[in-house]
């Protein structure tokens, strides 16, 4: 898989997994509504087997997003979010519009997220559609899977 | 390393990539399937390559299934390119592997499974899986 980058306003873009700083991811999600709890182990492994996109300034990272993909067919958009004091600037669209960009990331069949309702006229710029006519989705989801005692975070 | 599963009757369930028949596999994909037809060998490599694969063997060898899981071994795994050729539909095989997939040892404690199915809602139901997301679930094509 190729690195890519790319740069505006004083921020960059960077898909380099070394540069991705874990504690900010984990910080944000184990704070938040989607991801409860998450564990520092369960963020460095989901790292390790997605490909990342890092928002940098100033040398910190203050935004992220990751793609679960096959690199062929199939690639599931998930955990995007910015800081407080980077939102409202239009990053948030450029992110996505560098997920979509990627080199690695063209051809698919299908592109597929989970969207909070604040975001899916975003998602709908981008052709994402919520109607599911085509191919039925099914999905089981385990919303309090890291807040449980003795879950420790799975394989 | 892969796991190797033999059912009484002779069928075997293997993760092994490299038994997989793969000009079978994309013959069915390209020529059959409703969800990947023209798909080219190359991207079928690719995908194989990037996916945790399970193939059904028949008691001959043959490969008579196929499936892979894209996943981050981590939160999420999305099933796809499940298929049992029609001469062995009804034996069970279909249901066999996808136990397989949500049993697999590196896929446990994740947050989320998804598929997309046309035609199978009755097969995952038996599974927890359920089409109304509690998020909204968008879809684009590539």
């Amino acid at each position: 898989m190729s690195d890519a980058a790319w740069q505006r306003d004083g921020y960059e873009i960077s898909t380099e997994r070394a540069r991705i700083d874990i504690d900010v991811v984990q910080r944000y999600l184990a704070a938040g509504r989607q991801s409860p709890g998450i564990p520092c182990e369960v963020v460095e492994r989901f790292v390790a087997h997605s490909v990342n996109f890092g928002v940098f300034t100033g040398g910190a990272m203050v935004g992220y997003a990751r793609v679960v993909t096959d690199h062929a067919a199939f690639a599931y958009l998930g955990d995007v979010f910015l800081l407080d004091g980077h939102r409202g600037r239009g990053l948030g669209t450029w992110l996505i519009e560098c997920v979509l960009a990627h080199p690695d990331l063209q051809g698919l069949r299908r592109w597929m997220l989970m969207s909070g309702p604040r975001s899916v006229s975003l998602y709908r710029r981008f052709g994402f559609t919520d109607d599911n006519a085509p191919g039925h989705l099914m999905h089981r989801t385990d919303r309090g899977i890291y807040l449980r005692a003795g879950q420790g975070g799975g394989a | 390393m892969s796991i190797t599963l033999t059912r009484a009757d002779g069928y075997v369930l293997s993760t092994d990539r490299a038994r997989l028949d793969r000009p079978a596999i994309h013959r069915y994909l390209a020529e059959e399937s409703y969800w990947a037809k023209g798909m080219d060998r190359a991207r079928l490599d690719r995908a194989i390559e990037h996916s945790l694969c399970y193939g059904v063997y028949a008691p001959d060898g043959s490969q008579v299934g196929f499936g892979r899981v894209i996943t981050d071994y981590a939160t999420a795994a999305y099933l796809t390119d499940i298929y049992v050729i029609e001469a062995v539909q009804g034996l069970g095989l279909g249901k066999w592997m996808v136990e397989a997939m949500l049993a697999h040892p590196d896929l446990q404690g994740l947050r989320r499974w998804m598929l997309g199915t046309r035609d199978a809602h009755g097969l995952y139901a038996k599974f927890g899986f359920v089409d109304k997301p509690e998020g909204r679930a968008m879809v684009r094509p590539g």
